[in-house]
């Protein structure tokens, strides 16, 4: 695939969106991550507003990183309209979030999440799993169809 | 049985039931106390609306009564919730005694009294039902009390498993940075560091991972009380075959065997719990061994008609008799930190792991000689009747060794 390798980041919690994007700025250099702090905004840049018209950036990106616990509109309703709204529904989401709990990835897979990670507890935690979302998804996954 | 010293509430009703006043008179008179709140119908119907809103000890029911007689009476009684146990004593003239009795036993009378009422008879049996009443009265008062101080306790262990995981859960995301950014400072400006900044920085770092790892402990803790038992038939065998399996890097380095007892039976339980339980006293088994005494850990079992108890036995330091409650207990150890790394949780884990199954786990140990845990687990019936069915199952003596 040509063009910057772009992922859509949907965190709210400062401290964890700066230690992903550090981590992917080390293993993804050239690649471009855009970060979507809350669920709304994540909506707003994938699905376009009509109010705002001005979506931040043009085109969907490769992938989506979502967190689950998001202040107003949470992570499952950005997961559910991702994937019941034509155009993007096939847009990889990999839900990327501190809980474990079995009703959290029951509700996430039954949305339609691509894949569930946990957030690890250490920067090397972060590097690894930047390294292989990266390589996973970016590389050996085949993107679907534009529709 | 006698009348003094009941309070009011103690007051048990029991009611009369005769069409003549009289007679009803004569009833009350010889009843009247303070133990007992006689209500009077003058007909069957009204005995009925009385039986709807009141329990009664007993009901005095004479048998011939116009409209609705006694036996009709009782017939109603008996169809409805409220008053379907409620005994019934007869009274009926001696002269049509016999007939009366067989047809009044069918429906369900539990005794009788024949004109002319003897005083003291009356008294006597009545007083046998109402003390009777009041002891049932007294077990469900009891009972209620029972019921209702076990779902407050129910309740609060609910609040509290869900207060811990959500501060667990909570304290995660501030320690993820504190780790995340010291980690980064180290790896990109370490050397720009003199060398007492340096050895600060390592001990946020080390104890932020220590931090990191009571958590988790803790998170898993909490974890156990919130999720709904699995039962499936688990090979406690198979099972501890498996933990031992996975040890075997421990093994290895220690130079220590694990040897299972090949007659660990099959049993009703769920597979996580029960995994939980065995690679904690396994694992514990393997790390509290005597300085240059390979670890020796032998699981065996009693199997009794409706329990079954599996022993894990080591050869290691052993636990002093004052401490062999309080390591159950969250985050106690007996060990340094630095001498054998852990948290303390995987006991509590164990013990709540089995208490979710209706079991238990207790230890008895001799230090510096060993340890063994025992696990008591309850057989459910159905478990032995599959077990019966299938005769003994034909596991051979495996031994799992470095
Ligand atoms: N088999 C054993 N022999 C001797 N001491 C033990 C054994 N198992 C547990 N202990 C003691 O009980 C403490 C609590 O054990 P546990 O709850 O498993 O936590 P941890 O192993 O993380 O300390 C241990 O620190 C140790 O002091
Ligand atoms: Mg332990």
């Amino acid at each position: 695939m040509d063009g910057p390798r772009r992922i859509l980041l949907v965190e709210d919690n400062r401290m964890d969106a700066e230690l992903l994007l550090e981590a992917f700025g080390e293993t993804l250099p050239g690649g471009e991550i855009h970060l979507a702090p809350d669920g709304q905004v994540a909506l707003d840049c994938l699905l376009g507003n009509d109010a705002l018209d001005d979506r931040v950036e043009p085109g969907l990106p490769e992938l989506v990183l979502l967190d689950l616990k998001l202040p107003g509109v949470s992570g499952f309703e950005v997961l559910n309209r991702i994937k019941t709204t034509p155009g993007v529904k096939r847009l990889p989401v990999v839900v990327l979030t501190s809980s474990r709990e079995r009703s959290d990835r029951a509700l996430a897979y039954d949305l339609g999440a691509n894949s569930f990670l946990v957030k690890p507890l250490t920067y090397a935690g972060f590097l690894e799993t930047a390294r292989a979302v990266q390589h996973y998804w970016l590389t050996l996954n085949v993107a679907p169809p534009e529709n | 049985m006698g009348w003094t010293g009941l309070e009011t509430d103690d007051r048990v009703s029991v009611l009369l039931v005769d069409d003549q006043d009289e007679n009803l008179l004569a009833l009350e008179t010889v009843l009247a106390g303070p133990g007992l709140k006689l209500v009077k119908a003058s007909s069957g119907i009204q005995a009925l609306k009385c039986l709807l809103d009141e329990d009664f000890a007993v009901a005095l029911l004479d048998v011939r009564m116009p409209d609705i007689d006694g036996f009709e009476t009782a017939a109603l009684m008996r169809e409805r919730d409220r008053s379907r146990n409620t005994p019934i004593i007869f009274i009926t003239a001696l002269s049509t005694a016999e007939t009366h009795v067989s047809r009044g036993y069918s429906l369900g009378a539990v005794d009788y009294i024949f004109k002319p009422i003897v005083p003291e008879v009356l008294r006597a049996k009545v007083q046998v039902f109402a003390e009777l009443f009041r002891k049932t009265r007294q077990v469900e008062r009891l009972n209620e009390s029972l019921r209702q101080r076990t779902r407050e306790l129910e309740a609060a262990n609910r609040d509290l498993e869900s207060f811990s995981y959500s501060v667990s859960h909570d304290l995660r995301a501030p320690l993820r940075a504190i780790a995340g950014f010291a980690d980064i400072i180290s790896r990109r400006y370490r050397d720009a560091l003199s060398e007492e900044a340096r050895h600060y920085f390592d001990n946020i770092v080390e104890a932020s991972e220590r931090m990191g790892q009571l958590i988790e402990d803790l998170l898993a803790y909490a974890r156990l009380g919130r999720q709904a038992l699995r039962r499936r038939r688990v090979s406690l065998y198979e099972l501890i075959a498996q933990i031992a399996a996975d040890l075997a890097p421990r093994l290895a380095e220690t130079g220590g065997q694990v040897s299972l007892s090949p007659n660990l039976p099959t049993v009703h339980g769920d597979p996580t719990l029960l995994g939980e339980i065995f690679t904690n006293l396994i694992g514990n088994a393997l790390t509290y061994s005597r300085p240059g005494v390979p670890p020796q850990v032998s699981v065996t079992c009693e199997v009794g008609l409706d329990w079954v108890t599996v022993q894990v036995r080591d050869n290691g330091i052993g636990i002093p008799p004052e401490h062999q409650e309080r390591i159950f207990e969250v985050f106690q150890r007996l060990q340094s930190e630095s001498s054998h790394p852990g948290t303390g949780i995987g006991l509590a884990i164990a013990r709540k792991s089995a208490a979710m199954m209706d079991g238990r786990v207790w230890v008895q140990s001799v230090v510096g000689e060993g340890s063994t845990f025992s696990v008591t687990l309850p057989r459910h019936a159905r478990e032995m009747i599959l077990a019966a069915r299938e005769g003994r199952e034909p596991w051979t003596d495996r031994v799992a060794s470095s």
